[in-house]
């Protein structure tokens, strides 16, 4: 038969969860010998469950999970986040000076995509690429006859090409971008309208 | 050898013997076993898990886990079943957690709707639930604002007895009785409420907080169901009344 016998200072630990894993498993091995010792601390534990709850510190009934987990349902809620603003705001991200168009986001849409922009921010248009090939882009705006050319555009590691216009350049209506590669000369074309806020 | 001390040795001596008896297929040890043990692991299980739901579904897989493995002789040691039930608890406890879902039982919702008594153990969840609303209620209706200080501090924030001693301006003698007396005002208004409550309901309406002190109920009604689980698990058995 084990000696051992819990003090106050123990027990009080025990509850507020400050004992070593082993005396931990001690004590509550001893528990279960002494059930007045148990019907104590069965109502301490109420009570300190309850408390929580007025503290109006709902216990979340969601299991717990370790840090990592939390870290990467924090960048999936962001990534979510601007998933969503993308929907909502027409895929496009807007700072204090630029305007970000990912024209990746249009292929296999039917419509002309649209988009709001502030006329005194740049424009930034992003669109991926398969290969690591030698690009030229076109950005035409037939109604208003103004074209922009780009030309022996590199795309980055990410195979990704960025082409920057500045608020003169743009201006408001319907506007195709037409993208070719030096070796693979398929011509890509996107139809972007533009509207003003 | 004080009484108290002649009486936990018993109870170590009676776990012991109840695991070798599950061993050798005797279904009454099954069912004093559980009745034996229920109340303790279920407060384990509610401690390391309180901010989880499903605390007796854990215990009760538990004690499936832990009578199936002594039925088929896979406990060398019987005389340690209480530190083995006690780890299989925190595992299924921490499997539920990982899984991050609604604990699935080892046997399946069909199944339990054949036993009537299955259900019955939800009833000590209700009650448990309740008796944290009543702390909840009359933590606002306590009488000084220091009562609540230190039931907060001590067991919401759990903060170190020094430490509220500093806050609270108390000594560490005067700290114990202060506490206690802050518990028993608690319990006071929690019984007082409950009183009140049940005035105009049925005399065998069931008391949250008093049941956490004398109620055998869940227990009993909960090793009638394992019975009943084991004997569903192993039909070959005869299934003796708890």
């Amino acid at each position: 038969m084990s000696e051992f016998q819990p003090d106050k200072t123990m027990l009080r630990h025990y509850l507020q969860n400050k004992l070593s894993p082993d005396d931990e498993t001690q004590l509550e091995l001893w528990l279960a010998d002494h059930p007045e010792a148990l019907a104590d601390l069965e109502l301490d534990l109420l009570m300190q469950v309850g408390v929580g709850t007025s503290e109006n510190h709902e216990f979340n009934v969601e299991p717990q999970v370790n840090i990592m987990s939390k870290f990467l349902n924090g960048i999936a809620y962001v990534l979510a986040a601007i998933f969503m603003s993308q929907l909502i705001f027409g895929k496009y991200f807007v700072n204090d000076s630029l305007t970000f168009i990912d024209l990746d986001n249009m292929r296999g849409a039917e419509n002309i995509m649209s988009y709001q922009i502030n006329p005194d921010q740049d424009l930034i248009l992003r669109f991926g690429v398969l290969t690591d090939d030698i690009y030229q882009m076109t950005v035409n705006n037939p109604e208003k006859n103004k074209s922009f050319q780009f030309f022996n555009l590199r795309p980055n590691e990410r195979l990704d090409i960025i082409v920057k216009l500045s608020s003169n350049q743009v201006e408001t209506g319907l506007w195709e971008v037409s993208v070719t590669g030096n070796t693979n000369t398929r011509q890509i074309i996107y139809e972007l309208e533009i509207r003003s806020e | 050898m004080t009484d108290q001390n002649t009486e936990a040795e018993n109870l170590s001596k009676k776990a012991g013997e109840l695991a070798r008896g599950i061993m050798a297929g005797d279904q009454q040890s099954s069912s004093q076993f559980v009745n034996l043990h229920y109340r303790w692991l279920l407060f384990i299980v509610r401690k390391k898990f309180a901010r989880v739901s499903g605390h007796e579904d854990i215990v009760q897989d538990s004690f499936l886990v832990v009578i199936t493995k002594l039925q088929q002789g896979q406990v060398s040691n019987p005389d340690t079943i209480r530190a083995f039930l006690r780890t299989t608890a925190i595992n299924i406890g921490y499997e539920y957690l990982r899984k991050d879902k609604k604990y699935a039982s080892a046997v399946d919702q069909d199944s339990l709707e054949v036993f009537a008594d299955a259900r019955s153990d939800v009833l000590s969840s209700l009650e448990w639930d309740e008796g944290i609303k009543l702390v909840k209620q009359v933590m606002t209706e306590l009488p000084t604002e220091r009562d609540r200080q230190i039931l907060t501090q001590f067991y919401f924030e759990d903060r170190d007895k020094p430490d509220i001693c500093e806050t609270l301006d108390l000594s560490s003698a005067h700290f114990d009785r202060v506490l206690y007396r802050a518990k028993q005002r608690l319990k006071e208004l929690m019984q007082k409420h409950q009183d009140h409550d049940d005035v105009g309901k049925r005399p065998q309406q069931s008391k949250p907080f008093s049941t956490v002190k004398t109620s055998n109920k869940g227990p009993k009604l909960v090793s009638k169901w394992i019975h009943a689980l084991i004997a569903w698990c192993h039909p070959q058995r005869e299934v003796l009344a708890v």
